[in-house]
Formats: C-alpha cells, structure tokens, sequence
C-alpha cells in the first residue's frame, strides 16, 4: 500500500486552498531617524485572500551578507516560521549603535495584510540608520484554511 | 505550461490535511520568561503531524501566524518588546500550543492546521472536514515536487537540489526530543539549544542548523513546491 502522500489526490483528506500570491518590496531609506526609545514602522497594505487565512510568508534581502545581517544568505528568499530579524548597524550619539530591524506581515482585517519593516531603536537618543538604503521582499501566499 | 500554471496537477501531490482544531484558552499576562502557558490537544494519529496555523486576541478584527505577534512598549521592561506571541508543536500524542503574553490577560482563539508528513504511514483513517469537498477549481493547490527529511547532528547546511530556475514556496520544520516545530521557532518561547533556518533560491532550498550545543540530531522536515 502507498503512503499517504505518495497520492497526487485522495479524497479522503481535505488540502489547504491557496487562493492568492502577492509579493511587496518595502524599502528603509538610507540614514533614516528613529526617535530614541521608539519604534519605527515602514508599513505597506495589501488587500489579499480570503478572510483570515494562513499567510506563507518568505522574505529576501537586498544586501549581500549572512548571519544576523542576512538571515539564510544574499539573494535567498528566507523561509519565515517566525518573525524575521536582521542586525544593522548605525549611529546614535555620534557612536556606532547596533540595532535590529524585524520583518512581518500579519491581517488588520479580514482580508487585508500588513505587511511590516520595524526598526526599533533601544537607545535614549535618536538613532541614524546605516548609510545604505534596505530592501525587503516579502513573498506573501494565502491559504485557506479548513473547517474546524 | 509550467507546473505552477495549473490548479492542480496529477504528476504532483498535494498537501493533506489530516488534522485540524480550534482552541479558545485564556493566556494570562507574563512578568517572567517562565510564565509561558502551554495547551494541549490529544491526538491518536499515531505519529507527529507537520502543524501551522494562525491565532487572534480580538475576536478576528486581526490574526497572527504562529511565530508572530504585535510589538509594544512594555513598561515593566522599559522596551519594545512582543506583546504576545504563540508557537504550535506537535509529539505522536499531542498537539502543544504554547504562549507568552507581555500586555494585558487575553481570550486567545489559536486555528491549528496539521499535515501528513513525508513518512505517513499506511492505513491512516480518513480525516473529513473542509466544508466535505476536497477540490474546488476557484483555488490553486500548491503542488509539492519534492519532499522529505534531513539530519543533521552537527552544525552546517544541508543542500535539496530543486532546480526550478526561481524561488519556490517552501515548508520547513525541525524535529528532536520527538518534537516537531515550524523552522526557526526553536527558542522563540524558552531555550532549547538548537536553531535552525532555511532559505531557498532559484536552485537549491538550504537547510541550516545554527546551533546545536549537545550534538543533537535534529530532522528537518521539508516540502518544496512548484509555486513560486
């Protein structure tokens, strides 16, 4: 007997329904300001899917690099099962100021998402970021998801 | 046509769903790492189903995928921080929703969703819910070209040739101590020692153990599909 997933199709299970695909590119500006102790937030609205369905979410970075820089490598689309975090460096005070920008996408309604670039600076004073320019891919799918 | 132009297409197979659940629970505010909440469902599967799923606070206004959560300013920590964030994991017995919840108590609806892994094995009963039709040409269905595990006790990458020319959709978990999780969320509630990540390009999906500190085998789950 086959396994399970050895079939194309057995009616015996239901599949999830993907039922839209979209990607965004959400663009932090070189050298932008976060007010110190604060978040700032490169925000893009994307009307996608039927209400509230599971998002698969992959996300790429511009930058050349890996580690905490560049989570999975340059040019790869980052397999995001959480939330995504990348380091940069900047400044604050006139001093070299580490800080992490994180990425994600949730729903705001039933049927829109939020697709999110979040800088959050830790520092008292406002923080300059790097001196290059960042842009996120996010490669959005939506599914469906089953009766429960 | 490429494979990604049709809804469905009989050389691939498609995800199945063979296990799905709603759960509302109350997750209690948190003023330490360990007050994390942990929830369970039973199962009789008989072995680990892949698990994802999504979860909201305020009746649907807005929903989460496990693995995020909103930001906020935390006052007892004087930080921006998750307010709430929740991960889903499953064991051949149970399916374990776990929780951490920095703001005010919450109502929290969690929608789990669980796939047949690659090494089903047979004689698996039928799972039957999905308004009762499977198919429905409205739709796509994610068509899967490749599939499998991976193991590792050490840390480095391994490399699953798919050679589509572009950068497929991706599905990855990791699996030890009998415990399967969406990749990446290893340390997202607690420690566990181990970290992974994944990234796919136009040729290969790389599967990466991070840290691996008791030279544990860790399983990583894939499946590659056709759509980009």
């Amino acid at each position: 007997m086959a396994s399970l997933e050895d079939f194309t199709l057995n009616t015996d299970y239901g599949s999830l329904k993907n039922d839209d695909a979209t990607s965004v590119i959400i663009t932090v500006p070189a050298s932008s300001t976060v007010a110190g102790n604060s978040i700032r937030r490169f925000t893009q609205d994307i009307t996608i899917g039927s209400p509230f369905g599971l998002l698969n979410l992959m996300i790429k970075n511009n930058r050349s690099g890996t580690g905490s820089s560049n989570p999975g490598g340059a040019n790869r689309f980052y397999v995001a099962g959480i939330q995504l975090s990348y380091t940069r460096t900047g400044k604050a005070d006139g001093n070299d100021a580490v800080y992490s920008v994180m990425v994600y996408a949730y729903h705001i309604s039933q049927n829109t998402v939020r697709c999110v670039v979040e800088i959050m600076n830790p520092y008292s004073v406002t923080l300059t970021t790097a001196t290059q320019s960042d842009a996120y891919t996010l490669n959005i799918r939506t599914l469906l998801l089953p009766d429960m | 046509m490429a494979i990604s132009d049709f809804l469905i297409n009989t050389y691939y197979p498609i995800d199945k769903v063979i296990f799905a659940q709603s759960i509302t629970r109350t997750v209690p505010q948190a003023t330490n790492m360990s007050e994390s909440v942990l929830f369970t469902i039973n199962h009789s599967l008989g072995f680990a189903p892949l698990c994802t799923g999504v979860f909201s606070f305020d009746g649907w206004a807005t929903s989460y995928a496990f693995g995020n959560g909103p930001y906020f300013f935390n006052t007892s920590f004087m930080q921006n921080m998750m307010e709430i964030g929740a991960i889903v994991e499953s064991t051949s017995t149970q399916i374990r929703v776990m929780a951490i919840n920095w703001g005010s108590s919450k109502t929290v609806e969690f929608r789990i969703v669980g796939l047949a892994p690659s090494s089903t094995p047979d004689g698996m009963p039928a799972y039957n819910s999905q308004d009762d039709f499977m198919l429905n040409s409205d739709y796509n269905y994610m068509k899967i070209i490749d599939m499998g595990t991976r193991s590792r006790t050490t840390v480095g990458t391994s490399t699953v040739n798919h050679g589509l020319g572009y950068p497929p959709q991706a599905l990855v978990f990791s699996e030890f101590g009998g415990i399967i999780r969406r990749v990446s969320s290893e340390n997202f509630i607690g420690v566990t020692g181990i970290a992974t990540e994944a990234s796919v390009d136009s040729d290969n999906l790389y599967l990466t153990v991070v840290d691996n500190f008791a030279g544990i085998n860790v399983k990583m789950h894939y499946r590659i599909y056709a759509d980009g």
